[in-house]
């Protein structure tokens, strides 16, 4: 089984992206591509090629399921396996969330920036 | 009866013509040839002198003779014509006032009287013949007539049976041989027994039988003859007796008649008076005159009479109130011929009187019955349902009541405002005509699933739900429906409150948001904070000299404070508006505290608590939602922390409580001081005031707890001393 290496970060809040990729990169040893939006992200996908997609889920324009769907519909990433990152934290939202296709798991927010990389790794052996 | 006169006339002239018609008309001729034989010598021979004068002497006395003979046979002529026209007189009466009066013991007095000088007798008795019970023939002495020494008694001895032994033994005779008896001997014996009435001696006797065809209906007796009796004035009176025997028989025929009639009358009476006294009703009956005949004892009762009615008495005297009030319908039923019924209050007795008035041939019965307590009812119903439908008619809720079937049978104001529908256009209508169509089929479930459980049980069954409800203008609304079922003879109706949440749905929906929108926008810039701190604090930016460390640590501890701050916050108004959703499942509780336990081992370490889990059970299966359990627990065993004493510990136990599993969090803290009891489990309480709180905490914890256990259908609750410590304690109903 292939070790996780390159995550596709899309978050809207540039505070947070920083936050976030400090700890993936830092922390967790990781690539991470930052996009700001879904449609950047669709932009940038194919080149990166990632193992892992990291969604937040509220975003203007195009929000996080509905990127994922975009970005699942190019051929070489429809079978990466997405994990979203939210701040609607109600069971019944999380549920939601998991119920997608192809979501191999749901990250609260805050986040625990010392364990986030941790946390993606674990989701992603589940998922393989 | 033409017939007897005839008889009669015959009869009684015939003596007369035969015997001493022939003698004194013998008498007669001689005398007439004596005096023609005189007179024809006196005129042949005028010289012979000597001769003259005793032949004029022996004229004469021929003359005289044939003179008191022709006036002695005038007299008698004129005696019998008397005695032919009282009998006559005495038939006539007898047949005339038998017919019009039929007072039978003044007529056969009167025939008695009449007969008895004609008989030249002192004593007459006349009397029927009977049969008693035993078949014994018995006398029954109508008349008496006694003239004797003077007396003239006379005296009707109607209805006094002697039986045939105890009677005279001549009077016994004639009853038994049903022959004429004449005895003229002297009669004195000790033995022998008087007749009825009779005082003095019985000298002579003479018994004349009444026979009714080859009957013998009666007996007329004459006794004490002046000096005897004979034949002849039997045969004379022959008719008159004849007329008698035919009056007795039919006089004892009608009598037999008449006791039956009497008897079958009174049968009849007894049994409709019976009837009549046994109904709850007052009963009068009234005759056309319109004086009363008859009043029932309860017509007595019902208006409080104390004396007794009297027969023919006018209704004025007796009942006053009554006759002012149906003496205009009796006139108006006496034409119309037309049952009258009234209901009427009597103000003087303080009654209702429903009253029924009936025309027959003969008389008004008038029946009353006692319906002040009916009415009574009845006007207390009156003011109820005019209450009731008062208060229903200005409900500001909409209430309207179905059957079982979901058809609406009352629709009030509020509901008419409501759905801007008029009571009758939907009466009748089913329910769904005021629901929109999501709520038609959720409905359609939901009230079949209410009817059919409410129908199987006895007790009150009450069902909330919400709908959305259409105007007659098709607008949609929210509607909140209560649905009580109701017991209204002997069947299950049901009421249904309605009541228009618009406003509220748009405040909860309002607050709703703003509680959601308040919580993820707190939580972007959170998560960049607690990020950005826990990068720092976890050196990934490398290492902190020893001033800026416990710094950072604050702040971090602090993110966490007020992220869980904004987890109560919402979890709080989730549970509340109801929209939190439990996700239930068979779960091990004591799976649950050894997580909890597991999970807070991290909390209680940093300040020095151990936690042990002092009782356990093997398997303590609970319907539960865990993640909320969880919940619950770790509260309590993070506020249990918080109190301990470092180097404490904090101890869990696991126990069966009655129907429940009892689980206690046991913490050896100070204790809880006994004023905080009232509000503990209400929102932001915390022990000391907001000013000198030494205690983390939001103060929202255990009011979430108790809100996750009561859903749960459980119990939370505490027990605590001041310097000893206190346990916390919920109970989960168990699986049975």
């Amino acid at each position: 089984m292939p070790e996780l290496k390159k995550v596709l970060y899309v978050e809207d809040e540039p505070d947070i992206q920083k936050v976030a990729s400090l700890a993936l990169e830092t922390i967790g040893g990781l690539i991470v591509e930052v996009c700001s939006s879904g449609k950047e992200a669709l932009e940038k996908a194919v080149d990166f090629d990632p193992d892992l997609l990291l969604l937040d889920v509220m975003m203007p324009e195009m929000d996080g399921p509905t990127t994922m769907a975009e970005l699942r519909k190019i051929e070489s990433l429809n079978k990466i396996p997405a994990v979203f990152m939210t701040a609607k934290v109600q069971p019944q939202e999380v549920e939601h969330l998991k119920g997608l296709e192809g979501v191999a798991g749901v990250i609260s927010k805050p986040f625990d920036p010392m364990s986030l990389a941790q946390q993606l790794k674990d989701i992603w052996e589940k998922a393989s | 009866m033409p017939n007897f006169i005839k008889n009669i006339k015959q009869l009684t002239s015939k003596p007369i013509q035969k015997i001493e018609l022939l003698t004194y008309s013998g008498l007669a001729i001689i005398g007439v040839f004596s005096c023609w034989f005189g007179f024809s010598i006196v005129d042949i021979t005028p010289k012979s002198t000597l001769n003259t004068p005793l032949f004029i002497l022996i004229g004469l006395f021929i003359l005289t003779l044939f003179i008191v003979i022709l006036r002695q046979f005038f007299k008698r002529l004129t005696d019998d014509s008397d005695l032919s026209d009282c009998i006559l007189q005495t038939i006539d009466y007898l047949n005339t006032r038998y017919h019009t009066s039929k007072k039978t013991d003044e007529i056969f007095i009167h025939v008695l009287t009449s007969m008895i000088d004609y008989f030249q007798s002192d004593y007459a008795l006349i009397g029927d013949i009977s049969y008693t019970e035993n078949d014994e023939i018995s006398f029954r002495p109508y008349a008496i007539v006694n003239q004797s020494q003077g007396n003239n008694i006379e005296s009707s001895m109607l209805n006094k049976h002697c039986t045939f032994y105890e009677l005279n033994p001549l009077l016994g005779d004639v009853i038994a041989t049903g022959e004429l008896v004449i005895k003229n001997e002297c009669l004195v014996t000790d033995q022998i027994k008087q007749l009825p009435g009779l005082d003095e001696k019985l000298t002579s006797f003479m018994g004349i039988p009444l026979n009714s065809g080859p009957q013998l209906v009666g007996v007329i007796v004459f006794a004490n003859h002046k000096t005897k009796f004979e034949m002849p004035i039997y045969e004379r009176f022959s008719p008159l007796i004849h007329a008698c025997a035919n009056i007795m028989d039919g006089y004892v025929n009608d009598l037999f008649m008449q006791e039956i009639q009497q008897n079958i009358n009174r049968a009849n009476q007894d049994k409709l008076e019976g009837i009549v006294e046994s109904i709850d009703d007052g009963f009068i009956l009234i005759n056309l005159f319109k004086k009363i005949t008859y009043v029932n004892s309860r017509t007595y009762n019902i208006f409080k009479l104390n004396r007794p009615v009297d027969a023919c008495e006018e209704i004025n005297n007796c009942f006053p109130e009554l006759s002012e009030l149906i003496m205009p319908l009796i006139d108006q039923l006496m034409v119309s011929k037309k049952a009258v019924h009234i209901e009427q209050y009597f103000h003087y007795l303080h009654i209702w009187l429903d009253i029924d008035i009936y025309l027959q041939p003969q008389n008004i019965s008038i029946f009353i019955k006692d319906i002040t307590r009916r009415k009574q009812t009845e006007e207390k119903l009156f003011k109820q349902s005019a209450k009731i439908s008062a208060i229903v008619d200005n409900a500001a809720d909409g209430i309207l009541t179905i059957n079982k079937k979901g058809f609406i049978q009352t629709f009030n104001a509020a509901a008419e405002m409501m759905f801007g529908y008029l009571g009758n256009e939907v009466i009748g209508q089913h329910l769904n005509k005021v629901l929109s169509k999501t709520s038609q089929i959720l409905n359609d479930a939901d009230i079949k699933k209410f009817v059919l459980d409410s129908q199987s049980n006895e007790k009150k069954n009450v069902c909330h739900c919400e709908f959305e409800g259409v105007r007659k203008n098709g607008d949609i609304f929210p509607l909140e429906l209560t649905l009580n079922d109701v017991m209204f003879d002997h069947e299950k109706i049901y009421t249904g409150i309605f009541r228009d949440i618009t406003d509220r749905k748009k405040v909860e929906k309002l607050k709703s948001e703003f509680i959601s929108t308040v919580s993820h926008e707190l939580r972007t810039p959170l998560t960049s904070i607690k990020g950005s701190l826990g990068l720092i604090s976890g050196g990934a930016v490398g290492e902190l000299n020893e001033a800026m460390k416990p710094l950072i640590d604050v702040a971090y501890n602090n993110t966490n404070r007020l992220l869980a701050l904004i987890n109560d916050i919402l979890d709080l108004e989730k549970i509340e508006s109801g929209k939190l959703q439990f996700m239930m499942s068979e779960s091990d509780l004591v799976e649950i505290v050894k997580d909890s336990v597991i999970s807070n081992q991290a909390y209680a370490d940093q300040l020095n608590i151990k936690l042990v889990i002092l009782e356990s059970m093997d398997k303590a299966m609970v319907s539960c939602d865990k993640g909320r359990i969880t919940q619950v627990l770790t509260n309590l065993i993070s506020n249990a922390v918080k109190v301990s004493n470092s180097g404490s510990a904090v101890e869990l136990k696991l126990e069966p409580f009655e129907q429940s599993i009892r689980v206690s969090v046991i913490d050896e803290g100070d204790g809880i001081p006994d004023d905080f009891r009232s509000h503990i489990f209400q929102k932001f309480a915390q022990v000391d005031g907001s000013d000198t709180r030494k205690l983390p905490g939001t103060g929202l914890g255990l009011s979430i707890c108790k809100l996750i256990v009561s859903e749960h259908g459980g119990e939370i609750d505490y027990v605590t001393e001041l310097g000893q410590g206190s346990t916390f304690y919920f109970d989960m109903p168990q699986n049975v």
